[in-house]
């Protein structure tokens, strides 16, 4: 299947790898200079080598824990062990008395090759550049302090500059590169969702068409090849069945019995919501719809298209920040408003932090609902996921049934509150916590461009 | 494809396209590193002929490389890597041998760093399981080559660390491309099964409209026609002479109608799909779809999917000519037996086929004959697209790249002619004999309950 990444993965995705290659190509260089140190150790044994041997073996045990939690305190910490370990490398290896005649040995680039490759944490490309460029930093001051200590001559250390560049080479790259070419992604997922429809319209038409053959063009047989005059008493009752059978209802049953026993949800497949939501589902984003989805027929058209552009703001934002693949949203009804709750997991955002430029929520989302006279009410922090909830007046439909009505309270008493207290998943029940304080004032989500930085 | 011999290239063609530069970058890299090592040293060496010729096969094994990694070429097999690697490695036992007994630093040679980064630029597009065992052979002939040469080296340490210093040079950036490949292809796995249960999903969202489409349409064809000659029939509780010939026109009618219907492959709806998006476009179309032999009916789904999109892109791109596209599926050998999922009512529904063996309805084209049992070659199907785009060659190409990208990995063979205005593309399925039925799969959401399917082939319409 060549349901390829879809853009908003894309960069997560690449950094994680790129980090894990990172990391691995520091591993082996760090065991190749643990054993180098070992064999040297066959030589008259310099008293810093237990040191060095410890140095390299805390580096590689941070190593390997930064390649299973990249997290910036571990980040720093390789970093400045990692120094330190270069340092009391450097010095042991180039302090023994005329082994090496300068300071530009393979063996010496190891450790310093190590830090380089630190894979910190973050998904930027720019951020990984910034890591391993205090690598390189570090690595070359503690090896040039540890060089100017022994007699080695200094030689700038090819190895280590090469490595330096070509790391910075592909991080650019994978960082540039992911805007082009990816524009037809978006076609390909169609497609392949578009064969599914076709697949299962192709079984209905199968079925269709069986039941056709079965009665009309049978019956019609039979006519054709009665004898003038009335009607035998088989093919009357031939007749009478299958005029039944062809009853509209009794056929949807034959092609799909779950369609013919379900209720109808065409409103919600015809809402601008829905649209917005398939609109991003072509770009990659694994949205779960929950709740009352049939309450979105209410909507006057005005606010149905309206809605929809906010909800499909609200996820083009999932898809820009939070960095994940499914999106949430939940629908809820009662007697007088509709409301929509998109929820993500993602990264979530502090609204101190936020740039002037809020564009994004702002405009396509606040000033659209509230306009219409609806509200906009968003929870977020950062780690916690947002959730942002839009709610719309929206009277009951009179020719919708007392029961109707009663089913939605029902539904209402079921979810035990208001709408704003929707059944929530795990991120969002901490956001209400996280940002009780914050909850009042209404938060703005920025502009996309505001978050942009990698 | 097991999950395996999985590469970012198959799952992702569209990010490998991305990351293409990359390969060249990395042959030029080590073209000009084996050039420029054997230059300054060359106080070392004890047979230029064989510097040279070690130059060359590694120029030849960078060569490889961009060929091999060009998106026109792909996917990346293991032929072309065992290629790579073994111009590589000869490359390096030939500068090894050139300066045998001259040799005064391990890691100035430029075969291992060489090595090293030849298969780092792997990671793309092969399994991490090969780059990995690669680079476990190449340290293996590095060790193995380097030892000898212990008493030329002028830096007096224990051997093992020559061995070391030529070893992580090969392991350290063969170890970076294998994670890589390693984990991203994870990433995507584990996004594809998300998207494929999405893609369920939001079919299921969908059903009940489908299915309500399909009763509403066919409902629509009888309305006008037979259900008021039946009611009326009926009402009436005679029969005419007239009646009796209106009936059979209509039941051939009928019937002609449900061969049409039988007869539609997936890439007829994709036609009619295209053909209303024109319309709806403003640019009202003719697109032609000739596959008389419905070899359409044997190809998978992520080749349906890609040659959908392929389409899809040709309608939508500037410059295209809505009267131009012609799509015609050919093939070597006649089908060996009628497509088994050509749609034909199953013989589960109890009432089928009992009045009608007078009245049979024969398929537009004739039934093969089935084939002898001896072992046919394997089927070919050819796909040709022919379009006008009124656009510039090198823009046709760049609009089609990301969609060929994907073709070529699903596909075998796939020619590409532009000459302005008119393109062809065309590319080769092979069938495998023995999957022709295996590998038809039923819909994620199949309409009809899994237990009342009919496990047996399903009969023709007669």
């Amino acid at each position: 299947m060549s349901l390829g990444l879809p853009g908003h993965l894309v960069q997560a995705t690449l950094s994680r790898a790129l980090a894990r290659a990172s990391h691995w190509f520091g591993l082996i260089c760090l065991a190749g200079a643990l054993l180098s140190v070992l064999a040297l150790s066959v030589f008259p044994v310099t008293d810093r080598l237990p040191v060095t041997v410890a140095a390299i073996l805390g580096m590689g045990a941070l190593l390997a824990l930064l390649a299973r939690w990249r997290t910036v305190p571990l980040t720093i910490a390789y970093l400045l062990l990692g120094a330190v370990c270069t340092y009391l490398f450097t010095s042991a290896v180039l302090g023994m008395p005329g082994v090496f005649p300068s300071s530009d040995m393979f063996l010496i680039s190891l450790p310093k090759m190590a830090l380089i490759m630190v894979g910190g944490a973050g998904s930027g490309a720019l951020i990984g550049v910034l890591w391993s460029t205090v690598g390189f930093l570090l690595a070359e001051v503690a090896a040039t302090l540890a060089v100017s200590q022994t007699p080695v001559p200094d030689r700038p250390d090819v190895f280590t500059i090469v490595t330096y560049l070509f790391l910075v080479g592909v991080m650019l790259l994978d960082g540039l590169a992911r805007r082009t070419g990816r524009a037809a992604q978006p076609a390909i997922h169609r497609a392949v969702q578009d064969d599914q429809s076709r697949i299962l319209r192709h079984d209905f038409d199968v079925r269709a068409i069986a039941l056709m053959h079965d009665t009309t063009l049978n019956q019609l047989v039979s006519v054709a090849r009665a004898k003038p005059g009335p009607l035998t008493r088989g093919l009357e009752a031939g007749l009478r069945e299958t005029l039944q059978t062809l009853a509209e209802r009794d056929w949807l049953t034959h092609v799909d019995e779950r369609t013919a026993t379900s209720a109808g949800n065409d409103g919600w497949l015809s809402s601008a919501v829905f649209r917005a939501i398939d609109r991003m589902r072509d770009r990659g984003l694994v949205v779960d719809i929950t709740g009352d989805k049939e309450a979105l027929a209410r909507l006057d058209p005005q606010s149905d298209q309206e809605l929809g552009l906010a909800v499909q703001q609200c996820l083009v934002n999932v898809l820009l920040h939070a960095g994940i693949v499914t999106a949430e949203v939940v629908i809820d009804a009662d007697e007088q408003n509709v409301s929509v709750m998109v929820l993500d997991a993602g990264r979530g955002f502090m609204e101190a932090e936020t740039g002037s430029d809020r564009l994004g929520l702002r405009q396509s989302v606040r000033k659209r609902i509230e306009r219409l006279g609806g509200s906009v009410v968003i929870w977020s922090r950062p780690g916690a996921g947002t959730s942002v909830l839009l709610t719309l007046p929206a009277p009951p439909i009179v020719a919708s049934t007392i029961a109707a009505a009663a089913e939605a309270a029902d539904e209402a008493a079921a979810e035990a509150g208001p709408s704003t207290e929707l059944p929530l998943s795990g991120p969002v029940a901490s956001a209400h916590r996280g940002t009780s304080s914050a909850a009042g004032q209404l938060a703005d989500k920025p502009a996309p461009t505001d978050r942009a930085t990698p | 494809m097991t999950r395996r011999r999985a590469t970012q290239q198959r799952l992702d063609p569209l990010g490998t396209l991305a990351a293409w530069p990359l390969s060249p970058a990395i042959a030029a890299i080590v073209l000009c590193y084996s050039v420029i090592a054997t230059v300054l040293q060359q106080d070392q060496i004890q047979s230029p002929l064989l510097a040279t010729l070690a130059v060359l096969a590694m120029g030849a094994a960078a060569g490889t490389l961009v060929i091999a990694t060009q998106p026109a070429n792909a996917p990346f097999n293991g032929r072309m890597h065992l290629v790579m690697v073994g111009l590589a490695l000869l490359g390096y036992i030939l500068e090894q041998f050139s300066r045998w007994g001259g040799n005064l630093l391990v890691q100035d040679d430029f075969g291992p760093v060489c090595i090293g980064f030849l298969l780092l630029a792997l990671a793309p597009y092969r399994p991490w399981r090969q780059i990995a065992f690669s680079g476990a052979v190449a340290s293996v002939v590095a060790i193995a080559i380097t030892l000898p040469q212990a008493d030329s080296f002028k830096v007096e340490v224990p051997i093992a660390v020559y061995a070391i210093v030529s070893a992580t040079q090969i392991l350290a950036p063969t170890a970076a491309g294998a994670a890589y490949s390693r984990r991203i292809v994870r990433s995507i796995l584990a996004w594809q099964t998300d998207a494929r249960r999405a893609i369920v999903a939001r079919t299921e969202e969908a059903r009940g409209q489908m299915a309500r489409a399909v009763v509403e349409q066919q409902v629509a064809a009888l309305k006008s026609g037979v259900i008021p000659f039946l009611a009326e029939l009926l009402e009436r509780g005679t029969v005419s002479a007239l009646d009796i010939a209106h009936a059979g026109q209509l039941a051939a009618d009928v019937r002609r109608t449900l061969v049409a219907e039988i007869d539609r492959t997936w890439l007829d709806s994709v036609a009619t799909r295209e053909r209303a998006a024109l319309t709806e476009r403003g640019t009202p179309g003719l697109l032609v779809v000739a596959d008389p032999e419905h070899r359409a009916t044997a190809f998978r789904a992520d080749q349906r999917a890609a040659t959908a999109a392929l389409i899809g892109a040709l309608c939508a791109a500037p410059g295209f000519d809505p009267h131009s596209l012609v799509v015609q599926i050919t093939g070597t050998a006649p089908p060996v037996k009628p497509a088994p999922s050509r749609a034909r009512p199953a013989q589960a529904l109890p009432t089928a086929a009992q009045d009608t063996a007078s009245v049979p309805i024969v398929p537009r084209s004739p039934v093969a004959k089935p084939a002898p049992a001896a072992p046919a070659p394997a089927q070919v199907d050819t796909i040709t697209i022919q379009a006008a785009l009124d656009l510039p060659p090198r823009k046709v190409r760049a609009l089609l790249r990301p969609y060929l990208g994907v073709i070529r990995v699903v596909f075998d063979n796939v020619r590409v002619t532009v000459r302005r205005p008119s393109l062809t593309i065309e590319y080769d399925s092979a069938r495998d004999p023995n999957e022709a039925s295996a590998e038809r799969q039923a819909p994620s959401t199949p309409a009809t309950p899994a237990g009342v399917r009919a496990q047996k082939a399903p009969r023709q319409v007669r």
